[in-house]
C-alpha cells in the first residue's frame, strides 16, 4: 500500500468509527463486558485448583492463569460474537445503503476501503478489551467482593494484559477477519456468523474430555495449537493436570514458542483474509460476473430478443377482468412464509451451518459420555435428549440470525412500501416471517439427524427410531422455537437497528443459558427446557413430571402468542409522527394501544402462575424449604449424631400403584438397642410425601412426638430402652413418590412410575429412617467441611456407614399390577395372582442383610448359573456379557474373598431417570444407561466391567459394611474397582485389563486437584475430588499393591477383613483396619510399609519423562537402547522400561488373523522424586519403540508420553 | 372523493422541517397531477395519502372514510395502488414471482387464475420476455415497469404514483400514460412528478407544491390562459442576459443555436426590443408559480391555502 492508500484507509476508518450504525451494538457489548467482569469477580470462571476446605489455599482470580481462562471464555462466548457482527456487517451495510458505487467512484481503492473498515472495527475491539481489563481490575481490586477474599492476589497489571495480547487478541482478530471476509464476499448478513457460531459450538458441545481422551495425540496437538481462543492450549498445557494453587497464583504463564507462532499465524491469516476480501468488497454482488448457460435450457432461448423490439398488442387493462378479494390472514401468512422460505433456501448460509451442525452432532453422538467415563450406545432417544441443548442452541441462533434478517429484508430491499401498502395484516406478516424461519429449525434438526444416522452406522447396532425424535425434537422443541421466533420479532419491533436486535437476542439467550446453569429456572419460566428437564428413557417416556412438562410447553406456546401479539402492537406499518406520538404519551392511549398484548398475556400468566403455585408446594418449593429449615434448626443441636437403635427384622406389605405413582405400606420393624448404653429416646425421619401414618409400639397404638418433622420415639411407659432390649414398631401409611412438582428436573434416584419402580432402605422414599438427617434443611453453601478424625480413630468402635449396623431378616410382600415383576432381597418364596388382577411377590432373606430395596418392572429374564438379569426386552444387546460378568463375579469373588452366602444373585434394570447402579444384597439395580446401553466393544468389554464392579459390592458393601469414618468408602468403591480389575484380567484378558486401568488413570489425573487431595485414609467424600480418588486412585492403589505383595496374598488379607468385620458387627472397619489386616499377609513388610506410606497414607503422584533416549546398534542383530527416565512428580517408584518390536495385541478391525511377531526386552528402574535414572536395554531384535510401564502397573502422570519411537 | 384537510407534517430536528404546511385539497375521479421541485413535499404528501405516514395534523378522507382510523386504513389498502418514488424488489426472485407475490398479498386474481393474470400484466408493461429473469438482472426501466404493473393491478379506487416515469424511455412513458388515462375512469389517480410536460400531457387538473405549501391549483388550460399576453420571447446577447434578468421576470432562458433564447413574464409595461408576445406554456406557469410568492392561478382556489377543483 502506498501513502495515498494508507491515507484513504485512515479516512475510511475515521468515518467508520464515527458511524452511528454500530453504536447500539457497542453499548450492549460494553454493558455485557462490565457485567461479566462483575460476575467473574464472584468466581463464575475459576481455575479448578486449590483446596475446597475452609482456610486451605485457593487459586487466585487475579492470577495470570485465571485471567487467561476468563478472557478466553469471554472471547468465545461474547467478544467473538459481537466482534464478528461488528466486522462482518460493515460491508453488507454499505451494500444495502447502496453507497459502494459512489465510494468506488470517489477513487477509493478496494484495498484501502477494506483496510479502513477493518481497522475501525479493530479500534473498537481494542477499546472493548481495554474496558474488560479496567472493569476486571475495578471489580477485583478496587471494589472487591468479600466472599472471594481468599481468592484474590495482589494487583499485577500484566496478569490482565498479557493474556489479552498473546491469547485473546489474535484469535478474535482471526474470528473477526473471517466474518469480515464472508460479509465482504457475499454481502450476506447471516453468513458472517459462521465463524463465531462454529467456535461457540466447538467449545460448548465438541471439545469434551471424553473426545480428547480418545483421539490420537497428534490431533490433540493440532487442537492445542489450532484453537483460536487459546483455551485448549492453556488447558492441555497447564490446567488439565493440576499443578497446585501455589503454582497458578505465583507463576506467570510461559507462552511457548509454538503457541506464539500459532498466534502469529492467526494474525497473518486475519490480515490475509481482509486483503482477500478486497477484490469483491466493493462490487455489487448482484452483478453477474460470469455468463452461464443453464444446463436444461437451449442456447437459443437464452439469447433473448431485446424487449424494446417487442411491443404488447393490447394496451388496455379492462380486458384483464381483474378480480379482487381480500386474502385471508392464513393466506397472507402462507404467502409471506413461502417467499421467505425461498430466500432462506436460496442463500448458502443455511447449508454451511447445516454442515457444521451435522459434524458437531456426529461427534457428539459417537462420543456420548456415560457413567464411569464409558461411551453410551447411541439410541434415537438418548441422543435426541442429550442433543436437546445443542439443537435448541443452534435453532435459536439460526432463528435469531435469519429472523432479524427477514424482518429487515423488506426494508433493505425497499419492498416495504408495496407490502405495507397492501391489505396484508401486520400480524400475518410477522407470523409468516417467523414461520419461515422454521426452515432454519428444520435444517438444524435434519443436520443433527444426519449426525445421529452417521453415529448409528458407525456403531452398527441399532436403527433410528422415529418416535423419540418426534417427541423430543418435535413436540418439545417446537414451542421453544415459536417462543424464540416471537421474541426475535418483538426485539425487532423495539429497535429498528439490526445489530442492536441481534445483540439483544444474543444477550437474552446468554442470560437464559446462565440462569439455567445457575439453577434459577423452573417449570414456570424455563421456555428453553435446557437443564435437567429433557431426559429420555426407552422404558419410561416422560412419565416423571409429565404434567409439568406438558404445562410448561403450553405456557411457552402462550408466551409465544403474547410476544407475537406484543410485537404486532409495537410494529406499525404507519410511520408514526413524532410530535403526535409525544402528545399520545398518556395512560389511556397506552392502554388502548397495548390492550391486545395485555389480553394475550393472560393465558401465559395463568398457566405460569399455576405452575409456580405447584412448584411452591413441591419438594423443592419454598414451603418445603421452610419446613426443612425448621426441621434442621429445631433438632440439630439436640439430635446431631444422636445414637439410634438397630433393626433386627423387617416385615413389609407394600402395595404399589405405578400408574398413580403411589403406594400403601404396612410394616413392622423388630427394633433392638444394640448399644452398650440405655436410650431414653431415638429420632426417626419420615418423608414429607407420606400421609395418613399410624404407629404401633408392641401392638399398642402410639403417637411419637413431632419435632418439626423429626419424630421422637420414647418408650410408652417412660422407662429407658435398655441395651439388648427389643420391641416391635409397626407402621402404616400412604405415599406418592416423588410427590409434587419438582423445580426443574426430572431426575430422581428413586421413584414409582407407570413403567418401573425403585425404592430403597437408604432413603425415606418408603421407609422411616432412624436418626436425624443432617443435610435436610441445610443450604448447600452452609455444608460444613468434613470432620477431622484423630489418627487412631479406627481403633474405636465405629458405627456402620449405612444400614444402622443392622443385620436383619426381611420378609417383603410386594403387590404390583399383573404385568409387573417385583424383585427384592433374598429368595422369592411365592407369587400369588390376586382377584383384582394384581400379583403379590413374597420375598424373604435367606441370609441377613443390612440394607434392602424393592424394584419392579416389565422385564424379560436371562438366567445363568445362580444369577439372573431382569431387563427391558429392547435392551438385550449387552445382556450376554453382563450375565458372564455376574457368573464370573459370583465364582471368582467367592473364591478370592469368601463364599457368596445367598442363594441367587439378581440384576434388575430400571428406567434411566438417573445414571447409577446399586448393589443391594442379591438384588443389584442398574439404570438402563449403565451397562445395558453402554457401547460394548469386544476388546474393552465395558458392560462386563460395570457388572463386575457392582457385583463386587456384594462383598464390599454387603458382606462387609464399612464404617462411617475416614477411608470407609475406600473399602466399598476402591475394592470394588480392584476386584473388577483382577476379574477382568482373569476372565477377559490382559488387554482389556490394561484398557480399564488406563481409563481409571485418565479419570483420576483429569479430576485431581493437588491442593485438595488427601490420602486415601482421610477420604470422607466431602471434597469435589474425593470421588475420583475413591474410585480410580483407590482401585489403582490396590491393583499396585497386589503386584507388590502378590495377588493371592492381598486377596487372603481382604477375605480376612470380611471375616473379621462381617456386616452387623458392633465395630465397622475403616481403611486403617484393612492396612493392619493385610500387612500380616505381606511377604516383605518393609516394602509394604513403604508402599502404604506413599500411596495410602500419602498422595504421591509420579510424573515420568524421557531424557536422552538413544538407540545404538551393537552388532549385526544386537541393539542397545539407553537413556534416562525422570520423575518430575512425587514418590519413589519402581517402574518397568521395555523396548518392543511388533504389535503386542492384534489390531482392532484387523482382517489378518495373525499379528506381527511381538518381541520385548525390559528393565526395572527405581526413580526418586525429582531424580532421573539411567537405563540400558539390550535386545537381539531391532526395537521400534521404548515404553515405560508397558503393563500398566504404576499409576502415573504423563501416560501420553510413555511411548517413544526409536530410530538410529 | 379524496379530501385533504389542513394537512401539516413537521419533521422534528434542529431546525424542524415543515414538510407540509396546512394543505387542503379535494380530488374527484380522474387524473390529478402534483407538481413541485425536489424537496417540495410531494413524496411526503403521497406517503400520507397512501396511509403509510402519519401527518402531524390535518385529516385525509377517502370517500368519507378517515384514514387516521386503523380499520379504515386497512380497507384503504384494499383500494390502493401505490408506486412510491423509491422502491426495490427482492433481487433473487424473478419478475413473475415477485409480481405474483404482491398480487397474492392484494388478493388480485384473473379469470384464468393469478398466474395467467401475472403474465398478462407483464405483457401490458412489456416485461413478458423477462418474466423469468431474476430481478437483479433487470434494468432501472424494467424495474419501474414492474412497479407500475403492481400499482395498476386489481381494482384500486385510488392510484398514487410518485415519479412513475423516472427511468422510462419516451415510448414506455407514453404507453404508461395511456394506461393511466384508461384507468382514470371511475378512479382517483394522483400523479406526482416534477416534469411539467407529463402533467400537460395527461392531467386535466393539477396542483403545485413549493416548500410544503400549495401554491397553485388549476388546469393546464387555465394556467396557460391566465398568462395569455403576458409571455414574451426574444433572443438576447450573452452580455445583456444579466441585465434582462435584473429588469424582467425571466421564466426560461435556453441556449439555442448559440444564442440565448429568453422567455419573459410581463404583467404590465413594455417588453424589451425584439421580444414578441408568444402563447404561454405550462412550464411558464410552473416557473412563475415557483418564483412568485402569491401568484395563484386558476379558478376556485382558496386564497388562504388551497382549494377545490
Amino acid at each position: 500500500m502506498n501513502l495515498k492508500s494508507i491515507r484513504q484507509a485512515l479516512t475510511v476508518a475515521k468515518y467508520e468509527i464515527r458511524s452511528p450504525q454500530a453504536r447500539s451494538l457497542l453499548i450492549v457489548w460494553a454493558l455485557m463486558t462490565i457485567l461479566l467482569a462483575w460476575a467473574m469477580s464472584f468466581g463464575a470462571v475459576q481455575i479448578s485448583s486449590g483446596s475446597s476446605g475452609v482456610g486451605g489455599i485457593k487459586s487466585h482470580l487475579t492470577s495470570e492463569f485465571a485471567q487467561a481462562l476468563q478472557s478466553a471464555v469471554v472471547a468465545i462466548m461474547i467478544d467473538g460474537f459481537f466482534f464478528a457482527v461488528l466486522t462482518g456487517m460493515t460491508v453488507p451495510r454499505d451494500f444495502e445503503a447502496r453507497v459502494l458505487d459512489i465510494e468506488r467512484a470517489s477513487g477509493l481503492s478496494p484495498r484501502s476501503y477494506v483496510s479502513g473498515k477493518f481497522l475501525a472495527t479493530v479500534f473498537w475491539l481494542l477499546v472493548m478489551l481495554g474496558l474488560q481489563i479496567l472493569s476486571r481490575i475495578f471489580f477485583n481490586h478496587l471494589v472487591p467482593n468479600a466472599s472471594m477474599q481468599e481468592s484474590r492476589g495482589p494487583l499485577i497489571p500484566l496478569n490482565y494484559i498479557r493474556p489479552m495480547i498473546f491469547m485473546v487478541f489474535p484469535g478474535l482478530l482471526f474470528n473477526g477477519a473471517m466474518a469480515f471476509f464472508l460479509g465482504a464476499r457475499t454481502k450476506n448478513s447471516v453468513i458472517v456468523f459462521l465463524s463465531p457460531v462454529a467456535l461457540i459450538m466447538a467449545y460448548s458441545f465438541l471439545f469434551s474430555e471424553t473426545l480428547l481422551n480418545r483421539v490420537p495425540a497428534n490431533i490433540r496437538e493440532v487442537v492445542r495449537l489450532g484453537d483460536p481462543s487459546g483455551t485448549e492450549w492453556l488447558s492441555q498445557t497447564y490446567l488439565r493436570d493440576d499443578r497446585g494453587a501455589e503454582f497458578y497464583n505465583s507463576t506467570p504463564i510461559h507462552y511457548e514458542l509454538p503457541f506464539l507462532m500459532s498466534r502469529f499465524a492467526f494474525v497473518l491469516i486475519a490480515l490475509g483474509l481482509v486483503q482477500a476480501s478486497a477484490s469483491r468488497a466493493m462490487l455489487d454482488s448482484s452483478v453477474k460476473t460470469k455468463f452461464r448457460i443453464p444446463r436444461n435450457r437451449k442456447l437459443k432461448t437464452v439469447i433473448e430478443t431485446p424487449h424494446e423490439t417487442i411491443r404488447a398488442k393490447s394496451m388496455t387493462l379492462s380486458d384483464l377482468h381483474m378480480q379482487v378479494r381480500r386474502p385471508s390472514w392464513i393466506k397472507n401468512v402462507i404467502s409471506i412464509a413461502r417467499l421467505e422460505f425461498r430466500h432462506l433456501l436460496h442463500g448458502p448460509g443455511l447449508w454451511l451451518f447445516g454442515i457444521i451442525i451435522a459434524f458437531v452432532a456426529t461427534i457428539n453422538a459417537v462420543m456420548q459420555p456415560g457413567p464411569l467415563d464409558t461411551i453410551i450406545l447411541v439410541t434415537a432417544g438418548n441422543f435426541a435428549a442429550r442433543s436437546f441443548p445443542f439443537v435448541t442452541f443452534c435453532t435459536c441462533m439460526l432463528a435469531l440470525f435469519y429472523g432479524t434478517d427477514a424482518m429487515e429484508r423488506d426494508r433493505s430491499a425497499r419492498v416495504e412500501s408495496f407490502i405495507f401498502g397492501s391489505p396484508v395484516r401486520l400480524s400475518a406478516w410477522l407470523v409468516g416471517k417467523s414461520l419461515a424461519c422454521a426452515v432454519a429449525g428444520f435444517v438444524v434438526v435434519a443436520s443433527t439427524f444426519l449426525g445421529l444416522c452417521t453415529a448409528l452406522a458407525w456403531q452398527g447396532q441399532l436403527w433410528p427410531q422415529p418416535w423419540p425424535l418426534i417427541c423430543i425434537w418435535g413436540m418439545l422443541l417446537f414451542p421453544t422455537f415459536l417462543f424464540w421466533s416471537s421474541f426475535v420479532a418483538l426485539t425487532r419491533s423495539f429497535t429498528p437497528n439490526r445489530s442492536a436486535a441481534l445483540a439483544l437476542g444474543f444477550v437474552f439467550m446468554a442470560l437464559t443459558f446462565l440462569l439455567n446453569f445457575k439453577g434459577y429456572t423452573n417449570w414456570a419460566n424455563n421456555w428453553s427446557l435446557i437443564g435437567q428437564t429433557v431426559v429420555w428413557s426407552d422404558i419410561s417416556q416422560f412419565e416423571m413430571q409429565r404434567t409439568a412438562i406438558v404445562w410448561n410447553r403450553i405456557a411457552t406456546l402462550c408466551a409465544a402468542f403474547f410476544l407475537l401479539t406484543f410485537a404486532s402492537v409495537r410494529f406499525n406499518r404507519l410511520e408514526q409522527d413524532t410530535i403526535q406520538a409525544r402528545s399520545r404519551r398518556n395512560f389511556n392511549s397506552f392502554a388502548r394501544r397495548y390492550a391486545p398484548a395485555l389480553l394475550a398475556a393472560i393465558p401465559m400468566c395463568c398457566i405460569s402462575g399455576w405452575l409456580y403455585m405447584q412448584l411452591r408446594k413441591g419438594p423443592d418449593g419454598s414451603v418445603s424449604r421452610k419446613l426443612n429449615k425448621d426441621y434442621w434448626k429445631r433438632n440439630v443441636a439436640t439430635f446431631y449424631e444422636f445414637p439410634s437403635p438397630t433393626i433386627d427384622a423387617v416385615d413389609l406389605d407394600l402395595k404399589l400403584d405405578p400408574a398413580q405413582g403411589s403406594f400403601h405400606l404396612k410394616g413392622k420393624f423388630l427394633v433392638r438397642n444394640h448399644r452398650d448404653k440405655p436410650m431414653t429416646e431415638f429420632p426417626v425421619t419420615l418423608g414429607r410425601h407420606i400421609t395418613n401414618s399410624t404407629w404401633i409400639w408392641n401392638e399398642k397404638g402410639y403417637k411419637p412426638e413431632d419435632r418439626a418433622g423429626l419424630l421422637i420415639f420414647k418408650k410408652p411407659d417412660g422407662s429407658k430402652f435398655m441395651p439388648g432390649e427389643s420391641f416391635d414398631l409397626a407402621f402404616e401409611y400412604d405415599g406418592k413418590y416423588p410427590g409434587g412438582m419438582s423445580k426443574n428436573g426430572v431426575r430422581s434416584m428413586e421413584f414409582i412410575l407407570p413403567s418401573g419402580v425403585v425404592l430403597t432402605s437408604f432413603s425415606n422414599s418408603m421407609l422411616p429412617i432412624f436418626g436425624f438427617n443432617t443435610g435436610l434443611g441445610l443450604d448447600a453453601d452452609m455444608a460444613p467441611d468434613g470432620r477431622e478424625y484423630p489418627s487412631d480413630y479406627y481403633k474405636e468402635k465405629v458405627d456402620a456407614a449405612y444400614g444402622g449396623g443392622s443385620k436383619m431378616k426381611t420378609r417383603i410382600a410386594i403387590t404390583v399390577p399383573g404385568d409387573f415383576v417385583a424383585n427384592s432381597v433374598g429368595v422369592l418364596e411365592k407369587v400369588v395372582n390376586q382377584m383384582d388382577g394384581t400379583r403379590k411377590f413374597f420375598w424373604k432373606s435367606d441370609q441377613p442383610v443390612s440394607i434392602f430395596n424393592v424394584v419392579a418392572g416389565k422385564w424379560s429374564v436371562a438366567k445363568g448359573e445362580g444369577v439372573s438379569i431382569y431387563y427391558d426386552p429392547r435392551h438385550g444387546l449387552n445382556v450376554p456379557d453382563m450375565l458372564k460378568g455376574l457368573e464370573a463375579s459370583r465364582k471368582w469373588y467367592g473364591e478370592w474373598f469368601g463364599a457368596f452366602p445367598w442363594k441367587e444373585l439378581k440384576l434388575s434394570e430400571f428406567p434411566g431417570m438417573s445414571d447409577y447402579a446399586q448393589g443391594f444384597p442379591t438384588n443389584i439395580t442398574f439404570s438402563e444407561s449403565i451397562g445395558f446401553l453402554t457401547l460394548n466393544k469386544s476388546d474393552s468389554n465395558v458392560a462386563f466391567y460395570i457388572t463386575a464392579h457392582e457385583a463386587a459390592h456384594q462383598w464390599w458393601g454387603n458382606l462387609m459394611v464399612p464404617g462411617a469414618g475416614p477411608g470407609g468408602n475406600i473399602l466399598n468403591e476402591s475394592l470394588a474397582n480392584y476386584s473388577a480389575i483382577i476379574l477382568m484380567d482373569k476372565v477377559i484378558g490382559e488387554e482389556a485389563r490394561m484398557g480399564l486401568t488406563k481409563q481409571l488413570e485418565f479419570d483420576y489425573v483429569r479430576n485431581r486437584q493437588g491442593d485438595d487431595e488427601r490420602p486415601l485414609v482421610k477420604i470422607d467424600g466431602r471434597r469435589a475430588t474425593d470421588q475420583s480418588i475413591t474410585y480410580s486412585r483407590g482401585g489403582w492403589v490396590f491393583w499396585m499393591l497386589s503386584n507388590l505383595m502378590g495377588r493371592d496374598q492381598l486377596n487372603k488379607g481382604l477375605a480376612e477383613l470380611i471375616q473379621k468385620f462381617p456386616a452387623g458387627s458392633p465395630d465397622s472397619p475403616l481403611l486403617e483396619d484393612l492396612i493392619e489386616i493385610v500387612r500380616a499377609h505381606a511377604p516383605d513388610k518393609s516394602a509394604y510399609d513403604q508402599f502404604i506410606n506413599q500411596w495410602v497414607k500419602g498422595s504421591v503422584m509420579p510424573d515420568l519423562q524421557w531424557l536422552d533416549v538413544k538407540l545404538t546398534k551393537l552388532g549385526e542383530k544386537d541393539y542397545q537402547v539407553t537413556g534416562k527416565l525422570k520423575n518430575s512428580g512425587t514418590g519413589t517408584v519402581m517402574v518397568a522400561i521395555a523396548t518392543t518390536k511388533g504389535e503386542r495385541f492384534k489390531k482392532k478391525n484387523s482382517v489378518s488373523e495373525t499379528k506381527s511377531e511381538y518381541q520385548t526386552a525390559s528393565q526395572m528402574v527405581k526413580i526418586e522424586a525429582g531424580q532421573s535414572s539411567d537405563f540400558s536395554i539390550q535386545s537381539s531384535f531391532t526395537p521400534e519403540k521404548v515404553v515405560f510401564d508397558p503393563d500398566f502397573q504404576l499409576l502415573l502422570r504423563g501416560r501420553d508420553r510413555s511411548e517413544r519411537k526409536l530410530s538410529q | 372523493m379524496l379530501k385533504i384537510e389542513k394537512l401539516t407534517k413537521i419533521y422534528p430536528g434542529e431546525p424542524p422541517v415543515n414538510a407540509l404546511s396546512d394543505i387542503s385539497l379535494e380530488m374527484t375521479e380522474g387524473l390529478f397531477g402534483l407538481l413541485g421541485p425536489n424537496g417540495a413535499g410531494k413524496s411526503t404528501l403521497m406517503k400520507i395519502l397512501a396511509g403509510l405516514l402519519e401527518p402531524t395534523s390535518g385529516r385525509v378522507t377517502l370517500d368519507g372514510a378517515d384514514l387516521s382510523n386503523p380499520q379504515n386504513r386497512l380497507r384503504h389498502f384494499e383500494r390502493l395502488g401505490y408506486l412510491p418514488q423509491d422502491f426495490g424488489f427482492h433481487s433473487h426472485l424473478t419478475g413473475e414471482r415477485m409480481l405474483g407475490f404482491l398480487l397474492e398479498l392484494k388478493g388480485v386474481t384473473g379469470p384464468k387464475g393469478r398466474k395467467a393474470l401475472v403474465s398478462e400484466l407483464l405483457e401490458r408493461v412489456n416485461l413478458a420476455d423477462s418474466a423469468n429473469r431474476k430481478l437483479r438482472e433487470y434494468s432501472g426501466g424494467m424495474r419501474q415497469r414492474l412497479g407500475i404493473a403492481q400499482a395498476l393491478a386489481g381494482d384500486p379506487r385510488l392510484v398514487i404514483v410518485d415519479e412513475p416515469t423516472a427511468g422510462l424511455d419516451p415510448e414506455e412513458r407514453l404507453r404508461f400514460y395511456r394506461l393511466l388515462a384508461e384507468l382514470a375512469v371511475g378512479r382517483i389517480i394522483l400523479l406526482s412528478t416534477h416534469i411539467v410536460e407529463d402533467v400537460a400531457t395527461v392531467c386535466p387538473k393539477f396542483a403545485v407544491i413549493r416548500k410544503g405549501k400549495l401554491v397553485a391549483l388549476t388546469t393546464p388550460r387555465d394556467a396557460r390562459e391566465s398568462l395569455k399576453g403576458q409571455i414574451f420571447e426574444g433572443v438576447v446577447e450573452q452580455s445583456n442576459l444579466d441585465t434582462i434578468r435584473e429588469e424582467y421576470f425571466v421564466t426560461q432562458a435556453m441556449v439555442y443555436d448559440g444564442a440565448n433564447k429568453v422567455r419573459l413574464f410581463l404583467e404590465k409595461g413594455s417588453p424589451p426590443a425584439d421580444f414578441e408576445c408568444v402563447p404561454p406554456t405550462l412550464e411558464d406557469a410552473y416557473f412563475i408559480s415557483m418564483k412568485t410568492e402569491n401568484h395563484l392561478m386558476g379558478t376556485g382556489l382558496n386564497k388562504a391555502s388551497g382549494g377545490v377543483l
